[in-house]
């Protein structure tokens, strides 16, 4: 049994729940220590030693990731109450006892697993891609200014990971919205110049309902971005070019 | 008309995602499959960039030239046809990922930009900010996402490879494959499968490798008779940021910039490259600095702190120049340690980074399993002995232009569609990987599943990575049996049927111990050095004896089976061998004139 | 659970929704008529400030315009209605936060909400008892009998809430019209914008409140 005043203990509180509509309970664990922990580590420390605080054995905690340097976009839970990736949360900036949750604006499907399959129905939506004629050689892609390039870098950055919609108050299973992150592929892919010839497709797919204008510029999604990536300014972008277009509709 | 072919392709990174779409375009239908969603496959992790011999900078470049740095940096032990072909397949690959939005560097022209890598003296890589594997991971994922839209493409994301299915002739008819949520096992029929499962890191335990990169898929492979070629051959990259749970690649340009490397040796700091190597200093090649660090750390015993780490310090360097030149790898070393470089050194250790071996596949990435081919990190193919920075990208995606096509080809010549292959061969399948399953779940013994991973991983980190000695190795896969047979009395502390994530990882580790043994007694066997595999009792390549393929081959014996070992030449028919020093400049080849 | 696709994306929409237009038409109303109805409310309630015989003069002058009841009805009436209904809609379909996310921005969301409802009761009180009530009675609205209503403590309060409310929801909503449409997109921009609505916010409030005061004779009375 930990020592309960030992400072070289980390104590994290986790939200397990069994599957889909079970009831949800808080387990407390300690694990030893070590400087440079992360979130991650200390699931992993969980693994081995399934075992509260009270003493009691319980079952490993189930979570998702895998690049664990925060490129990949799998490891989203909510940290002390904050959407984001367990991988660069480290114990030594976090208050304790740490609790760690899964995302509340998808379905639970066990533990800190959650089912975000719905952010990847909206990229289908947006029709986020460029449609190329054929992967067969056709020679040199259009040239573009390194600004472009970086401007698109810099949303092209989203790792999926869904910390926008979670801190989204307009998101959720009770909202069509479609969210930031569908959004910002839009202006991605509309930024492009061969993409940029089927932009209006892109456009009408988030003038619809749950669309563009769901937004309520309460713009927490650009705060909790891990990537930084400039959220706000893509919905704006989005905002000016589907009210150009509707514009155009209207007297064109 | 004839029944339209379906495909399983086992992996979405770049290799499984290229191959799905050549066979798209090929006119096959695709079932993905992929442990995560594919859009976080293990090729986000690839930071540099691409090679291809563009020569936009005016400085003679050649695929010709790419295809000798390729064979001279892997150090003759690849066959030679396949590399010339992705090398020249190479600016056309560049372009394409152009074409799809890639947002690679620009430029004043607008042209795409290229920036030199490690053992090579062209600009040659193409790159996209600093996770240039993400820009181009995510550009064929959502090329396949248009498929899946088109309804050429089912995605079976959260799926895990539990084994090929053969007909009577022995030739792959599909699968079997589990729902890592709802555990369901179900057997998937298909004209060709192509595995792209990645690289083995996890069999190090901690690397720089995803989580998800355990090897399995092709252990499995290899357990069901698919030989499995230069296991042996593991790249270990000399800087990384160790981490508790893993190991985050550091660039090299931090040395490039004037970073020195040093641990404290009698109450001193010493600055060990630049004593053992004074013309080169910090900067000597991967593979040399990996082994000095290797040496002073397991060796002297002088890691910091008593922990297998050294220093690499830029704190002597103004912050302000090294926040312009190395701003975002800086960046990430703060993000994970907390710590700021400008201002503290930073602790690094070389880490497992790359599996040059893999499943044997022959030219058309076909594995010796008629109707199963691999893709990409799970096959051997093109790095042969050491991987040139910035060629494995280009691999993946090289080796699925190959498959999808020659998929599609092997479909044509299919005397029956998979779908009049008798089910019986499909429900033994079925039943024997849910009795394997059911088995695992049963498991009721004291050893802890998670326990054996990690000692595995630091056996195999400690004695079959970097400098490599016989009685090691030899002590090393005693150890790995022992793992084997502590592994039967696993205990599994969850008895739940949903997202049981400790019976997927029991089953795993069985797989991963097996594939342990392949690798380590590759390099037992293996009395020569040569690119990544260096033994200090057999300093030099030795061509006459190992210029071979190690092919390993699952057989009977022992408690779990054992690796058999034959060697095949290689096809060094277009550049003659020649001794590989990076002291020296490489000197060149010259292409045959019909190229 | 294996992935089902629940959208159906194989065929392009190519068409703009009902609540695009629903939503750009209830933006646009915030700001005209309604938020030029505003200003121009605040203007003549602003005579307040002079004293009665003013206050009455502006009033007066207002109600003998043409159309007036056209102008009532159809250019203040209906589209405060839409804004209304449409904006409850709005309210009921977010999920505040604020208890987990204290970011200034996240406040103005919900404040933008929570004022929008003070000022369906607000309006709806307020147009009764000035324009409904008294024609029902008979009584023309003129300073005195706004000074009687205002008179009780708790009258006042809801005047200047609503007031106030009004005035936020109005500045905080323009910032929010100017993303929108379009018109500031970058961080920069909308960084701008915050400093001219607040400006004409507090500028409003200080109007509106100074109005309220008039009618007490105790504004502040600037001639220039």
């Amino acid at each position: 049994m930990a020592n309960e005043t030992d400072p070289k203990m980390v104590e994290v509180h986790v939200k397990r729940q069994e599957k889909p509509g079970a009831p949800s309970q808080w387990e407390v664990f300690r694990v030893k220590y070590r400087p440079n922990l992360n979130v991650i580590a200390v699931l992993q420390d969980l693994q081995i030693r399934p075992v509260t605080v009270e003493g009691k054995a319980t079952t490993p905690p189930a979570w998702e990731s895998a690049c664990l340097e925060e490129v990949c976009g799998s490891c989203s839970m909510l940290i002390n109450g904050k959407p984001r990736q367990a991988c660069t949360a480290l114990i030594d900036q976090l208050q304790q006892p740490i609790r760690l949750e899964p995302f509340s604006k998808f379905p639970v499907i066990r533990d800190l697993i959650v089912d975000r399959s719905r952010m990847f129905d909206h990229l289908k939506q947006v029709r986020a891609w460029i449609p190329v004629d054929g992967t067969y050689d056709l020679g040199q892609g259009p040239r573009y200014s390194q600004e472009l390039a970086l401007t698109r870098y810099k949303m092209s950055e989203c790792m999926t990971c869904g910390c926008c919609l979670e801190a989204c108050p307009q998101y959720g299973t009770h909202s069509p919205f479609i969210g930031p992150q569908a959004i910002n592929q839009v202006r991605l892919f509309n930024t492009h110049p061969t993409g940029a010839l089927n932009a209006s497709e892109r456009l009408e797919s988030v003038m619809g309902e749950g669309g563009i204008t769901d937004c309520g510029d309460a713009q927490n999604c650009v705060k909790v971005c891990p990537k930084k990536i400039p959220l706000t300014e893509s919905i704006a972008e989005v905002s000016r070019a589907t009210t150009l277009h509707a514009i155009k509709t209207l007297v064109g | 008309m004839a029944e339209t072919h379906r495909l399983v392709v086992v992996g979405g990174g770049l290799a499984g995602l290229m191959t799905t779409i050549r066979a798209c375009e090929a006119g096959m239908e695709v079932d993905l499959f992929s442990v995560v969603p594919v859009k976080r496959s293990h090729s986000v992790c690839a930071q540099g960039g691409i090679n291809g011999a563009v020569n936009t900078k005016g400085e003679g470049d050649s695929p010709w030239e790419h295809f000798d740095d390729s064979v001279y940096g892997g150090d003759f032990l690849a066959n030679q046809p396949p590399v010339l072909k992705m090398c020249e397949a190479a600016p056309g690959i560049i372009y394409l990922m152009d074409r799809l939005g890639v947002p690679f560097n620009r430029t004043g022209e607008g042209l795409m930009d290229f920036r030199r890598f490690g053992g090579t003296k062209h600009h040659r890589t193409a790159f996209a900010g600093a996770s240039t594997g993400q820009q181009l991971l995510y550009a064929l994922d959502e090329q396949v996402r248009r498929f899946e839209v088109e309804g050429k493409v089912r995605k079976f994301e959260g799926w895990e490879y539990l084994g090929a299915v053969k007909d009577g002739e022995g030739v792959c008819r599909g699968i079997v494959a589990t729902h890592l949520v709802t555990m369901e096992v179900r057997v998937f029929r298909a004209g060709a499968v192509a595995l792209a499962t990645g690289g083995p890191g996890m069999l190090f335990g901690k690397s720089t490798n995803s989580v998800i990169n355990t090897g399995s898929a092709a252990a499995i492979s290899y357990l069901q008779g698919v030989k499995y070629a230069n296991g042996e051959f593991i790249q270990v990259h000399p800087t990384a940021i160790p981490g508790e749970d893993k190991l985050r690649l550091m660039s090299e340009s931090a040395r490039g910039e004037g970073g020195r490397v040093w641990v404290m040796k009698e109450g001193k700091p010493w600055y060990f490259l630049e004593e053992m190597y004074p013309a080169y200093g910090n900067l000597v090649p991967r593979d040399i600095a990996t082994r000095a660090i290797h040496k002073v750390v397991y060796d002297m015993g002088l890691g910091i702190d008593g922990n297998a780490v050294v220093y690499l310090d830029l704190s002597h360097i103004p912050a302000a120049t090294l926040k312009k030149k190395l701003g975002a790898i800086l960046d990430i070393y703060e993000k994970f340690m907390g710590d700021d470089p400008t201002k503290v050194p930073m602790k690094v250790f070389p880490a497992v980074h790359y599996s040059m071996g893999g499943l044997w596949v022959d030219y058309d990435q076909m594995t010796s399993t008629p109707g199963l081919f691999a893709v990409g990190e799970v096959d051997y193919s093109i790095h042969g002995a050491n991987r040139l920075g910035a060629n494995s990208l280009l691999s993946c995606i090289y080796a699925g232009m190959v498959a999808g096509p020659a998929m599609a080809k092997w479909c044509k010549g299919l005397k029956k569609h998979e779908n009049e292959v008798p089910s019986s061969f499909f429900d033994g399948a079925l039943k024997q990987q849910i009795d394997l399953v059911e088995k695992v779940k049963k498991m009721d013994g004291p050893e802890n599943p998670f326990q054996l991973a990690r000692e595995l991983g630091e056996w195999m980190t400690r004695n079959v990575t970097v400098t490599r000695y016989n009685p090691k190795l030899q002590a090393t896969d005693d150890k790995i049996q022992e793992l084997q047979s502590r592994w039967k009395n696993c205990g599994i502390s969850d008895r739940g049927n949903w997202a049981n994530q400790s019976v997927h990882h029991t089953r795993q580790l069985y797989a991963m111990m097996q594939l342990a043994r392949v690798v380590t007694l590759g390099a037992l066997r293996r009395n020569e050095s040569r690119g990544a595999h260096y033994k200090p009792d057999f300093p030099n390549r030795d061509d006459a004896n190992f210029m071979k393929t190690t092919i390993a081959q699952y057989r009977e014996g022992g408690v779990f089976g054992e690796p058999g070992f034959s060697y095949d030449p290689v096809d060094v028919s277009l550049i003659k061998p020649r001794p590989r020093k990076y002291d020296v400049d490489k000197g060149g080849t010259v292409a045959p004139t019909a190229h | 659970m294996p992935h089902e696709t629940t959208l159906d994306v194989t065929e392009s929409s190519a068409q703009i929704g009902a609540s695009f237009w629903a939503k750009k038409l209830h933006s646009l109303t915030g700001v005209v008529p309604i938020g030029a109805f505003l200003l121009e409310h605040f203007w003549t309630n602003s005579y307040a400030v002079y004293g009665p015989k003013a206050f009455d003069e502006a009033v007066e002058k207002l109600r003998s315009m043409p159309y007036v009841l056209f102008l009532e009805v159809g250019m203040i009436g209906l589209p405060i209605l839409y804004h209304s209904i449409y904006g409850i809609m709005i309210a009921v379909a977010g999920r505040p936060n604020n208890l987990r996310y204290h970011y200034a921005r996240n406040w103005m969301y919900v404040l933008q909400r929570v004022t929008g409802v003070i000022l369906l009761l607000y309006i709806g009180l307020h147009v009764y008892e000035t324009r409904i009530e008294s024609s029902i009675k008979g009584v023309t609205v003129t300073f005195d009998y706004m000074v009687k209503e205002l008179s009780e403590p708790g009258m006042f309060l809801f005047y200047l809430t609503g007031i106030l409310s009004a005035v936020f929801h109005f500045a905080n909503g323009l910032w929010s019209f100017l993303i929108g449409w379009g018109i500031t997109t970058t961080e920069k921009s909308m960084k701008r914008s915050a400093y001219v609505c607040t400006a004409i916010g507090v500028g409003l409030g200080l109007v509106g409140i100074n109005a309220l005061l008039g009618f007490f004779g105790k504004a502040v009375v600037i001639n220039f």
